[in-house]
């Protein structure tokens, strides 16, 4: 049992020295230095209201943007207003373009112009003086149905077809 | 970020649902790490607090875009790194640092000072020690000491950082290893008067 146990330690010792040996950095003294230095410096603390003081700021901040949201609504309503205006306006002059491109015809020569009532305007009393003399009764003119016969008496005068006033 | 995954997981089922429950919870669990890192990586306490803020209000507006299964901590780091970059980005682009600090009286002071002069915050920093070496750690370059913080002041993995940081593994390791450095550089001095020893 004894050298059983030897044996065990001498095979685990072998095994030890087999291990290589680990070496400090060459950094070591500078990194020690340095962490004794800093290990002297005392941790800040956070306040005791931090808990609080990040909530409330989290609360102002959605209560600010909603603010700014408010504030900038009247801005876009506005420009919405005025888009809308835009394109309203826009819309009304296609409209009208093109209901009068279509009432023109397509080939203007070859539909012959409505005749047109032409009203003129009076501007003198000629057209009225000539419509009077067409509405006036007109006086019956007989024409001669034989060349008028000068006689030679000074005041008796023949017409042909009247009674004769001496018989 | 050692938490229970299944606590985290049910949590962000709840978040899911918009349950104020689920959500106060997993603040409960990730403030102190979100306002610690920001606040080494910032230097401002107001602004750490203020992103780890913002983190979890994106967080609460975005958790649909979060896969289900993935590390909840890690994308949550993200969220805040990509916060506080842009913080910091706005700072360059004012040109300077606006920084409220409490002063010897406990008063709360603004200061607008230019990046390059950083007063430490007195209200987290209260010792000499560690004041100098939050001015240290601010002199270190971006770029490099968000991998540090995120390495050796938050304790995340390598793959977590490259993770959070969306780049490669190698350049994390690249990244630590060159704040580090830095870092060594100046805090020399301080290592000395502290130990009394040269390092």
């Amino acid at each position: 049992m004894t050298q059983q146990a030897e044996n065990h330690n001498s095979s685990l010792n072998q095994l030890l020295q087999a291990l290589p040996t680990v070496h400090a950095p060459d950094d070591f003294e500078q990194e020690t230095f340095v962490r004794v230095m800093l290990d002297q410096l005392p941790r800040a603390r956070a306040p005791q209201s931090f808990e609080d003081d990040v909530l409330a700021r989290l609360r102002e901040d959605d209560q600010s943007r909603r603010k700014l949201r408010l504030r900038r609504l009247p801005r876009s309503a506005r420009w919405l207003a005025a888009g809308m205006g835009a394109a309203i306006a826009g819309a009304i002059g296609y409209y009208l373009a093109t209901r009068n491109s279509d009432d023109s015809p397509p080939h203007p020569e070859l539909i012959t112009p409505q005749p047109v009532p032409v009203e003129m305007q009076l501007d003198s009393g000629i057209e009225q003086r000539l419509l009077r003399q067409e509405n006036a009764p007109k006086k019956v003119q007989r024409h001669p149905t034989a060349p008028e016969q000068h006689s030679s008496a000074p005041t008796k005068r023949v017409t042909p077809g009247a009674p004769n006033e001496d018989e | 970020m050692a938490r229970t995954p299944i606590d985290e997981q049910e949590l962000v089922e709840l978040l899911f649902q918009r349950k104020e429950e689920g959500f106060r919870k997993l603040m409960t669990l990730y403030k102190d790490d979100l306002v610690n890192y920001a606040y080494r990586f910032l230097g401002s306490y107001d602004d750490a607090v203020d992103v780890a803020q913002e983190t979890f209000i994106k967080v609460y507006r975005f958790i649909e875009t979060f896969q289900r299964g993935a590390r909840f901590g890690t994308w949550l780091f993200a969220i805040a790194r990509n916060v506080a970059l842009s913080m910091l980005e706005d700072r360059k682009r004012r040109g300077t640092v606006p920084l409220t600090h409490t002063d010897d009286e406990g008063e709360d002071v603004e200061l607008d000072i230019p990046d390059v002069h950083y007063v430490p915050d007195r209200s987290v920093d209260s010792t000499i020690v560690a004041q100098r070496i939050q001015e240290a750690l601010m002199k270190v370059p971006p770029v490099f000491r968000e991998a540090v913080v995120l390495r050796d002041i938050e304790g995340l993995t390598y793959e977590e950082i490259a993770e959070v940081c969306n780049v490669e593994l190698g350049t994390v390791k690249s990244r630590i290893n060159r704040g580090r450095a830095i870092l060594q550089q100046l805090l020399r001095d301080l290592y000395e008067e502290l130990t009394g020893k040269s390092q």
